[in-house]
């Protein structure tokens, strides 16, 4: 850490993306280093398990504030698959709920200061994307074998214009990973870069005028806050709607 | 939780309550609320990454059956098209939370006037 200070670079906005490597280590000649990014992903785990299993210890008929909590992220995300699977989606929860779960506690470290956020690095949020993908897929050719396919011709579409449209639909089928991760990666990117520059702003105006970007760098730090909630919310919505997708053929 | 094991004795209550929760949900991702900027995000995404599966497929085309650039420009143009298929999906499917919001909202308010006037 205190290389960081002598580092030119080290108050640029990207410097907090960078990857350290704690505990160098090589697997089959690939780089399997636990890095700051495991570390905290390791943290986002073990906070988790602890905030569930803690809360819901006592398992009292009345919940305590915690308890609440517990039971509030379980309804939330119980009812958001009601919602948009419907019941035969019940199956699929505890796969939803951890999806959930660890992003949003990913965002939300990653929004304590000299914290990591793993969700900004596109690698990480396309693997649990792709994950959500294949299995997606995997799971339609299971439930519905060849007739999945029936996925990609659309209702009502004249012969002529087949060929073009399942191309078409392919493609869109392709790019769903691809939306799904760079949405998340971008929001806490770009929320994150914007966070340092005003943080750099309000120490180079300094105590004159460094009020005005002080203010701001509140106020969106509140809706950061907002943003690592809700895109955890898109991202296990999402999933939901593909898993319907997958479920219930139209 | 799907079901009531008892029928409510007020249903009125319960939908109302239903509606108003609904209608209130803060920071719902195809809500107003939520922000523009989710919105944006969100459609944004939908139409780049089409444009970007179809450049990448037209791409690996071309690697294995060896046709120049032109199975990457045509899956280039499909991936637009494509993008724009996925941009008019997301925004239906907003239009459609945001209408069954409304109407809520509306026999909401509606349910409020007839009791105000039994009062």
């Amino acid at each position: 850490m205190s290389t960081e200070t002598h580092n030119p670079f080290a108050h640029s906005p990207m410097a907090q993306f960078e990857i350290h490597r704690f505990i160098p280590m090589q697997a089959g000649g690939i780089d399997v280093s636990f890095t700051n990014s495991s570390l905290f992903m390791v943290i986002a785990l073990t906070a988790i398990t602890l905030f569930l299993s803690l809360s819901m210890r006592r398992g009292a008929l009345v919940p305590s504030r915690w308890q609440s909590m517990a039971e509030l992220s379980y309804e939330f995300v119980a009812n958001m698959m009601r919602d948009t699977v419907g019941t035969s989606g019940q199956k699929f929860f505890p796969f939803v709920f951890t999806l959930f779960m660890f992003v949003l506690f990913t965002n939300m470290l990653g929004m304590i200061p000299y914290a990591f956020t793993v969700t900004s690095h596109i690698i990480v949020t396309f693997a649990l994307a792709s994950f959500v993908f294949i299995g997606v897929t995997v799971l339609g050719f299971i439930r519905h074998g060849v007739g999945y396919l029936k996925l990609f011709v659309p209702h009502g579409v004249p012969a002529v214009l087949l060929p073009l449209i399942v191309v078409i639909e392919i493609i869109s089928y392709l790019s769903r990973p691809i939306s799904l991760s760079v949405r998340l990666f971008a929001n806490m990117m770009a929320g994150h870069t914007m966070l340092k520059v005003f943080g750099g702003f309000i120490v180079m105006l300094g105590f004159l005028g460094g009020w005005l970007p002080l203010a701001f760098s509140v106020a969106f730090i509140g809706l950061e806050v907002l943003v690592a909630f809700l895109q955890a919310y898109v991202f296990a919505v999402l999933t939901c709607i593909y898993l319907n997708d997958a479920l219930h053929l139209h | 939780m799907t079901d009531h094991h008892t029928p409510p004795p007020e249903e009125s209550f319960e939908t109302r309550l239903e509606a108003a929760l609904r209608a209130n949900a803060p920071g719902s991702p195809d809500g107003t609320q939520g922000g523009a900027m989710g919105t944006a995000f969100r459609l944004s995404a939908d139409l780049v990454s089409a444009v970007v599966a179809g450049g990448a497929l037209g791409w690996g085309l071309d690697w294995l059956l060896g046709t120049g650039p032109w199975m990457l420009l045509l899956f280039f143009f499909l991936g637009i098209a494509a993008g724009i298929l996925n941009v008019i999906r997301t925004a239906n499917q907003m239009n459609a939370a945001q209408q069954a919001d409304a109407r809520a909202l509306d026999s909401l308010e509606k349910q409020n006037r007839g009791t105000d006037l039994e009062h």
